[in-house]
């Protein structure tokens, strides 16, 4: 199944297709949760600050659905 | 190293050695410290008996990065309470290199007068007349102090707002490229250095009498370790590419972005001004992305914000910024929020406190939320004087006083910052129990509070709250007192004691982790006793009512920390 993803701050780079403002599609098996999504696109666990599906925050067991909109966020610091 | 003493009211200045009591002492420990001792708890802010103790960190002027923190202490006219307002820049370094500790401005200058400080390439200083600056905004002013005495100096200076006396004044002074855009925003102290009849201070750069180290090598190897954290560190190129700004999307994603006056806690039309945003409209102009504005940085987290034709409007459009004059106003032009953010550098005004002053301003109903024009007109009545202009320049709280109207979220009379205390409990804490008044840095608890990943406390929940604002708090003080770059604090993934062997090889006295907790903790206490002084009861560690009365959307929430719990803030 197919989902949106926008990945912000400076982790859309490796990843030629992403557009920084609008992100990309991303093709995943059919029950894959918020997990799976980030091993598939190979992020690192220390640069993940939160995941927001449909714009609720989600944990990694979370389970997607076809056309789901997730944006992840790095580790935030600062003021 | 040394004390300049500035007494304005006989227009003389006069060197000392650093007392026995300061060494070893720079920055907020520095000013905390003094003003406790010095200033008469009671005395008024805008008088005479208040000091304006202006320091660099104890680290400034050192090899190590990202150490030009400069701290500015006084009694705050805007809390009643003490005040340091931290800034960055070139003029820690510059002051420090001149082998300069302190300056202290005491007194006051004869009514009408107006004065600048010149600290020349000897780190002498000389008081010399203003009198043709008076009334000058600070870009204009920059550009005529450096024709009148030359390229090679930090200027730091007030506008308008600052010689009239408001309370949400700021203290501007320039960045690395010599704009006046770096803000000691927060308390007004640009009213204090206004009262004294101090327009500018003027401090050579490229000195050579720094402190000398009591152990280079030691201090030069902890420092490149330091150094090396920092880079290495996930966050820097994120803050380097998209600022501070990289903090929109995942705030207002949490719900904690304070949406007009703080009504709701996302702001539909964030994505117009994230940090994503802002950064591909600065490169698709010809601005500038990943600039340095402060000495000895290896960050790069300012910008250069340039309009659609590529002229310049502002650097460096912050986070707290796009904040209060964007979502805070229900705003999502940022072509107007980058030109608030001049306005209020120009005229020299904390944008925090500005941008909260409009929206509640809009939340009484004098204008729209959303409307910018209405927003720039604001802040430039500010400038012409205008009754008007006062009242948004003393900042939120005079604004509801004007209006009669309840909702303004000040602390100590200090506006609050970008993360709502309904959505970010631990946050809640800060705001409510720091001396400083609404402030965010003062214990910065964010990440700890995002659960999701990472996080280990619940945001919604107080469990936990209490202990993390306190050991935050603690920390910040003693951060603040070396000079160090909230930013930069990624360095001290290399470990605390890496950054106390820097402070040992400086003094040529041992200093252990035990002792960075007792300066921080002793830097609060002497703030809390100030306040005391001053009249401050645990009355003043509350949040106003609307933080516990009206549930934030879209999570709903409210403040749930007790009374209670927040008494047992400062439980030393």
């Amino acid at each position: 199944m197919k989902v949106k993803v926008r990945l912000y701050g400076t982790l859309g780079k490796k990843f030629p297709d992403h557009d920084p403002l609008n992100g990309f599609e991303v093709e995943i098996p059919q029950d894959a949760t918020v997990g799976d999504l980030l091993e598939r696109l190979d992020i690192a666990k220390s640069k993940i600050g939160i995941v927001s599906v449909q714009g609720r925050l989600a944990k990694a067991g979370k389970t997607l659905k076809q056309g789901d909109f997730i944006r992840i966020f790095r580790p935030i610091f600062g003021g | 190293m040394k004390f300049l003493k500035i007494d304005m009211a006989s227009a003389t200045v006069s060197s000392t050695e650093v007392p026995q009591d300061y060494v070893g002492l720079g920055g907020r420990g520095l000013t905390s410290l003094m003003i406790n001792s010095e200033v008469p708890a009671k005395c008024d802010p805008l008088g005479p008996e208040n000091k304006l103790i202006i320091a660099p960190g104890y680290l400034s002027g050192t090899a190590l990065v990202n150490s030009s923190r400069l701290s500015i202490g006084a009694k705050s006219p805007l809390t009643g309470g003490i005040k340091e307002s931290n800034v960055g820049g070139t003029v820690a370094a510059d002051l420090a290199h001149l082998g300069i500790t302190a300056i202290i401005v005491e007194g006051q200058a004869s009514a009408g007068t107006c004065f600048l400080l010149k600290i020349d390439a000897n780190g002498n200083g000389e008081l010399l007349d203003g009198a043709a600056y008076k009334g000058m905004r600070t870009y204009e002013l920059v550009k005529k102090l450096k024709e009148a005495h030359g390229e090679k100096n930090s200027i730091t200076c007030i506008g308008p707002a600052g010689e009239f006396l408001l309370t949400a004044a700021s203290i501007q002074t320039t960045d690395a490229d010599g704009r006046p855009c770096r803000a000691a925003g927060r308390g007004g102290l640009g009213a204090v250095m206004g009262s004294k009849g101090l327009k500018a201070v003027i401090v050579a750069k490229g000195g050579k009498a720094a402190a000398p180290l009591s152990d280079a090598d030691t201090f030069k190897e902890s420092a490149k370790i330091y150094a090396k954290a920092v880079r290495d560190d996930a966050g820097t190129p994120a803050l380097s590419e998209l600022g501070s700004a990289v903090l929109v999307a995942p705030i207002n994603a949490v719900g904690a972005f304070p949406t007009r006056n703080a009504r709701q806690g996302q702001f539909e039309d964030v994505e117009k001004i994230t940090g994503e945003t802002m950064a591909e409209i600065i490169k698709k102009r010809g601005g500038k992305n990943e600039h340095m504005g402060c000495a000895q940085c290896v960050i790069r987290c300012s910008n250069e914000y340039v309009d659609a034709d590529g002229n310049y409007v502002t650097s460096s459009l912050e986070y707290e910024t796009i904040w209060s004059m964007g979502g805070m106003l229900g705003n999502s032009d940022l072509d107007s929020i980058a030109r608030l953010d001049f306005l209020c550098d120009d005229i020299g005004l904390d944008t925090i406190s500005t941008g909260v002053a409009i929206a509640v301003a809009m939340d009484a109903g004098y204008k729209a939320f959303g409307d910018a024009r209405a927003a720039i007109e604001m802040v430039e009545e500010v400038a012409k004087g205008t009754e008007f202009g006062k009242i948004i320049g003393n900042g939120p709280g005079a604004v509801g006083a004007h209006f009669n109207h309840e909702r303004v979220p000040v602390i100590k009379n200090q506006s609050m910052a970008a993360y709502d205390p309904r959505a970010i409990q631990g946050m809640a804490v800060t705001y409510a129990t720091t001396p400083m008044g609404g402030d965010h840095t003062a214990g910065w608890v964010v990440a700890e509070n995002l659960e999701e990943f990472g996080g280990t406390l619940d945001r919604f929940s107080a469990e936990g709250q209490v202990e993390a604002s306190r050991k935050s708090q603690i920390h910040m003080a003693a951060v603040d007192t070396i000079g160090m770059c909230d930013f930069a604090q990624s360095g001290f993934g290399a470990g605390l004691s890496n950054v106390c062997k820097m402070i040992a090889a400086k003094s040529g006295k041992p200093f252990s982790e035990e002792d960075w907790t007792a300066l921080g903790t002793r830097i609060l206490k002497a703030e809390r006793q100030f306040n005391r002084n001053a009249g401050f009861t645990n009355k003043d560690d509350r949040l106003p009512r609307m933080f516990y009365e009206e549930p934030l959307p879209p999570h709903n929430k409210v403040v749930v920390i007790s009374d209670e719990e927040m008494d047992k803030t400062f439980d030393f």
